[in-house]
């Protein structure tokens, strides 16, 4: 039986565990189906009745004295009979003398006002002043200033119109026919405006603003009860150690269970947003959203919408597991879910501000993201990038939270009440001194670092004009040596991880580093044609030709030696102590050799932003991937690193070589293809330069280095 | 068929202080054998099991059953336990033919030699009238007779049981009972944890007691009478986990007290 029909057994099981749980189904099922609508649409309706009973409402309205009360009837009743507002829909006044005090008003009385008339010049009239006494705590008191001040604003419009018609019949310019139109006068401005948006995106602007956070939210929610009832539930029950028992990885078993949670996410989250669409559908929701827009679902964007969920849905039930992991008990891990609850509630309200857009450090903020991607698919005005940056980053951060939580799952302290406490794992004293670090360690650095580089990247990248060699010099300080040399050695030191082993500081053997020149020097071509091949498929953003259009003259312009050291050299040697040294090592651990390697290279290639460099960046992470590891040895691979990128940002500098490579006047040289005097050769030496990384080592003797690893590893997490 | 070399297992504690719950024991059971573990709460019977049935790696010491090393290669190792827990604790929304099926699946079986095998366990363990009722309607000892069948579903040639008759009725303590000396004669090698002392007395064909996790004797009934004088288990064991006759055979260790019970 084969690992994928066993994890399909345990995923099979808990899944009729969980729907045969009534109170899954009335979570999963029954609230949003019935409770939904019926929340919504009554909330909506009491809504609309409450203000429309509050506005047709009678109101007290008290006066100092009769005379006033008479002026008062009569500014109403005038005032009425100018507003085409329909009789039910408007609020009447019983005009009343007395002397309520202010802070009394509101039950019995909602207003007290007092008239005045102020003198005017001849031929106006005298001003009326008019001071409305309200009780601002008060809703009663409050409708009723604001409906009276409406009424009083309508007596004045009406004043106006009828002071304006006087003057305009007597005006010695004009020899106007009949009734003047006051109009004229009073819109000599009249503004239009016509949006330009299509009915669906219009339709999904209005869907936009709530089903984005509906659909994060719910996923996150469903999870939680599966989450708790695979976890601390199978604890609490005492059928975790027969599990663990049988002869599955624990691994299989943790990945069975995740999958559960996050099916059982993503069926809620399906079912609430059908809920909700058929709630503002059917219901006449959409009249009090969307303004009488139509409203349509873009099922376009489902497709893409499911996708990202489905990494967004692992994410969250990743999270969830990790955190009900170390609960005992049901009440326990429900504790610990809040938090999260909280805590992922906080980006997604942040990203449903109207103000806020997908673009900058919003892209990689976790649960954020989601919601404002999602929107914008639902207003059809996505890029590519964003949905590449948003489902990468997602996948990141789901990777990172699966290999924690497995690893969680797998600790004694965690799996056995009485095997020591958890506390145990998180004190540095009790650390034992170990090679390289877990798979778990390493993806969850990365996890943690993609937000914080493509921060750093896209804040000094917007300083690009204003000096080129500052913006390199700030990257290279705090991105490479920072963020990519200085972090990882401080955490391998701080988790009592061997540095030398880890980053693979010992001397490679001579062969390796001809191996290295060959491939430094050839590794350019096949990049650079792959990169052509790309453009031909895909058409390059413009996001990247503005980038190339910024830095070529810059790079032009700027001296040779700091053009290499701040975009050759740092950059090499920070990489490779990130990617080839700490990720590369830790995934290894947990993974066999090609598949680290790549992971490890689709890594490296979505922590370079652009979208068009991700393919040929992870290519190269491949090729840089495979000389570390057959090298036993970082430094080789930071020479071919360093070759390469002095190779492709120096070589336009020289018009010679330019020459040579056939790229004069070509004016976009980036996207046309090498002569075959160029590429012939650099195949050749490219092909030699593998091979003789190839011949370095034969694969049985490190996986046994590699198996030798692990056992020592076992050893020292039972402490 | 099981062997333990020298196993220690110490836990971390928040406090700084380690707990030694297992301090050094060996011991070997062999096919058609049935080994007790037999000691009071705390001795370090389960830490042991644990250890043996791979869910636990030992701080020190080896491990092997049937001839693979449980640090090792655990997955392997288990496939050829059938480890019932001490916990009765089953699924309580499956029945337990499902739940039978299904450690059957885990374990690698195939559809029709789980039907074939699950059908035999509901016979021998007298188990029609509930095969098919939700384990949460179960009672104790219905519980612990599914809790059997699973450890027994993959039909293990190794059995290891924590404490299989704790809280049962006279009848089905003995069907139980019965059960396990019938896996005895199929040449099983069998190791149980008790505190029942007539029951080990009765069942077992050799005895190691257990006191603050080290073995202070082991033998079959006659041996550990000769060397105690006692006739009944129950002193045996009394006069060994006792003061000062216990610590002549073998002095406790210095740590603390056990975790694990």
């Amino acid at each position: 039986m084969t690992r994928y029909t066993r994890v399909g057994a345990i995923y099979r099981k808990e899944l009729i565990n969980i729907l045969r749980d009534r109170r899954t189904m009335i979570a999963m099922v029954v609230i949003p189906v019935v409770l939904y609508p019926m929340l919504m649409l009554g909330f909506v309706r009491a809504m609309e009745g409450d203000l429309l009973q509050l506005r047709s409402q009678r109101f007290v309205v008290e006066v100092d004295d009769e005379q006033t009360a008479g002026q008062l009837r009569r500014i109403i009743y005038a005032a009425q009979l100018s507003d085409d507002t329909p009789a039910q829909e408007r609020a009447a006044f019983d005009v009343q003398v007395g002397r309520t005090p202010p802070e009394q008003l509101g039950e019995a009385v909602q207003l007290s006002v007092s008239l005045g008339l102020i003198h005017s010049p001849e031929p106006f009239p005298p001003r009326l002043t008019v001071e409305l006494t309200y009780n601002e705590i008060d809703v009663r008191s409050r409708t009723a200033m604001e409906q009276l001040s409406a009424v009083l604003n309508c007596y004045g419009d009406a004043m106006t119109r009828r002071l304006l018609a006087e003057l305009l019949v007597d005006h010695p310019r004009l020899h106007m026919q009949g009734t003047p139109d006051v109009d004229l006068v009073l819109n000599p401005v009249e503004v239009r405006s016509v949006s330009s948006a299509t009915e669906r995106q219009r339709g999904g602007w209005a869907l936009g603003q709530i089903v984005p956070i509906i659909l994060v939210l719910m996923t996150i929610t469903g999870a939680v009860y599966p989450a708790i009832d695979l976890t601390a539930g199978e604890r609490e029950r005492g059928t975790l150690e027969a599990l663990l028992a049988t002869p599955v990885p624990i691994l299989h078993l943790v990945a069975a269970k995740f999958l559960v949670v996050a099916t059982v996410g993503l069926i809620a989250a399906v079912i609430n947003v059908a809920s909700v669409g058929a709630t503002m559908h059917f219901g006449g929701l959409t009249r009090s959203i969307a303004e009488h827009l139509p409203v349509q679902f873009p099922a376009g964007a489902l497709p893409i919408i499911l996708l990202c969920m489905v990494p967004f849905a692992l994410l969250s039930s990743a999270i969830l597991v990790a955190a009900c992991s170390f609960a005992r008990t049901f009440k326990e891990a429900q504790n610990y879910v809040m938090p999260i609850i909280i805590l992922a509630l906080i980006p997604a309200v942040a990203a449903t501000l109207p103000s806020a857009r997908l673009g900058g450090i919003l892209m990689v903020l976790p649960v954020g993201n989601m919601v404002l991607l999602t929107r914008e698919l639902f207003q059809q005005t996505y890029t590519w990038t964003q949905v590449v940056v948003v489902l990468l980053s997602t996948t990141l951060y789901a990777m990172a939270a699966v290999a924690v939580a497995a690893r969680l799952f797998g600790q004694e302290a965690v799996l056995f009440a009485d095997a020591g406490s958890y506390k145990t794992l998180l004190q540095r004293r009790l650390f034992r001194p170990v090679p390289t670090p877990t798979a778990s360690q390493a993806l969850l650095l990365a996890a943690l670092l993609f937000p914080a580089t493509f921060y750093a990247n896209s804040l000094l990248v917007d300083t690009l004009t204003e000096g080129f060699i500052r913006t390199m010099t700030w990257l290279a300080i705090v991105q490479f040596a920072g963020l990519f040399l200085l972090l990882p050695l401080g955490v391998a030191k701080y988790l009592k991880i061997n540095v030398l082993r880890t980053f693979r500081m010992q001397l490679p053997p001579a062969r390796a580093w001809l191996a290295a020149i060959l491939l430094g020097a050839s590794s350019w071509v096949i990049a650079h044609e792959f990169f052509v091949l790309q453009a031909r498929v895909i058409t390059p953003s413009e996001a990247l030709k503005a980038f190339n259009e910024q830095i070529t003259p810059q790079l032009a312009a700027s001296p040779v030696w700091l053009v290499v050291f701040l975009m050759a050299i740092v950059p090499a040697v920070c990489e490779e102590f990130l990617f080839r040294g700490f990720l590369l090592s830790g995934v290894a651990s947990g993974l066999p050799k090609w598949s680290a390697i790549l992971a490890v290279s689709a890594i490296f290639g979505i922590f370079h932003f652009l979208i068009d460099r991700m393919p040929v960046t992870a290519l190269m992470g491949v090729v840089l991937g495979y000389l570390c590891w057959q090298c036993r040895s970082i430094w080789p691979g930071i020479l071919a690193h360093g070759m390469q990128n002095a190779f492709s940002t120096m070589l336009t500098r020289f018009p010679r070589a330019v020459d040579w490579l056939g790229l004069t006047g070509a004016g976009d040289e980036v996207f046309s293809h090498l002569p075959a005097r160029v590429l012939v050769p650099a195949v050749i030496v490219f092909s030699a330069g593998l091979g003789i990384a190839a011949s370095l080592r034969s694969s049985v003797s490190w996986s046994h280095m590699r198996r030798r690893g692990r056992r020592h590893r076992c050893r020292s997490d039972s402490g | 068929m099981i062997e333990a070399h020298d196993l220690v297992k110490t836990f971390p504690t928040p406090a700084g202080r380690e707990k030694r719950a297992v301090a050094g024991i060996s011991f070997r059971v062999a096919g058609g054998e049935i080994y007790g573990l037999l000691g009071p709460n705390g001795a370090g019977k389960t830490t042991t099991l644990r250890i043996l049935s791979g869910l636990m790696t030992p701080t020190a010491g080896r491990a092997v059953v049937n001839g693979t090393d449980v640090v090792r290669d655990p997955s392997r190792a288990r496939r050829s336990i059938g480890f019932l827990t001490a916990n009765t604790g089953l699924y309580q929304r499956l029945t337990p033919r499902e739940l039978l099926s299904y450690f059957g699946e885990l374990n690698g079986m195939d559809r029709p030699a789980i039907r074939g095998r699950v059908g035999a366990l509901i016979d021998w363990l007298d188990m029609h009238d509930f095969a098919d009722a939700r384990c949460g309607a179960l009672s104790t000892g219905q519980r612990q007779r599914t809790n059997i069948a699973r450890a027994l579903v993959a039909d293990p040639p190794i059995l290891i049981m924590d404490e299989p008759t704790l809280g049962l009725d006279v009848l089905t303590n003995r069907l139980i009972l019965d059960f396990i000396r019938r896996e005895r004669e199929l040449g099983k090698a069998i190791l149980l944890s008790t505190h029942y002392l007539d029951e080990a007395e009765a069942l077992c064909d050799r005895i190691g007691l257990l006191h603050e996790g080290r073995l202070v004797a082991e033998g079959d009934m006659p041996t550990l009478r000769e060397r105690t004088g006692f006739d009944r288990l129950t002193d045996v064991f009394l006069h060994l986990a006792g003061d000062s006759p216990a610590r002549a055979i073998a002095p406790p260790p210095d740590g603390p007290e056990d975790p694990a019970s």
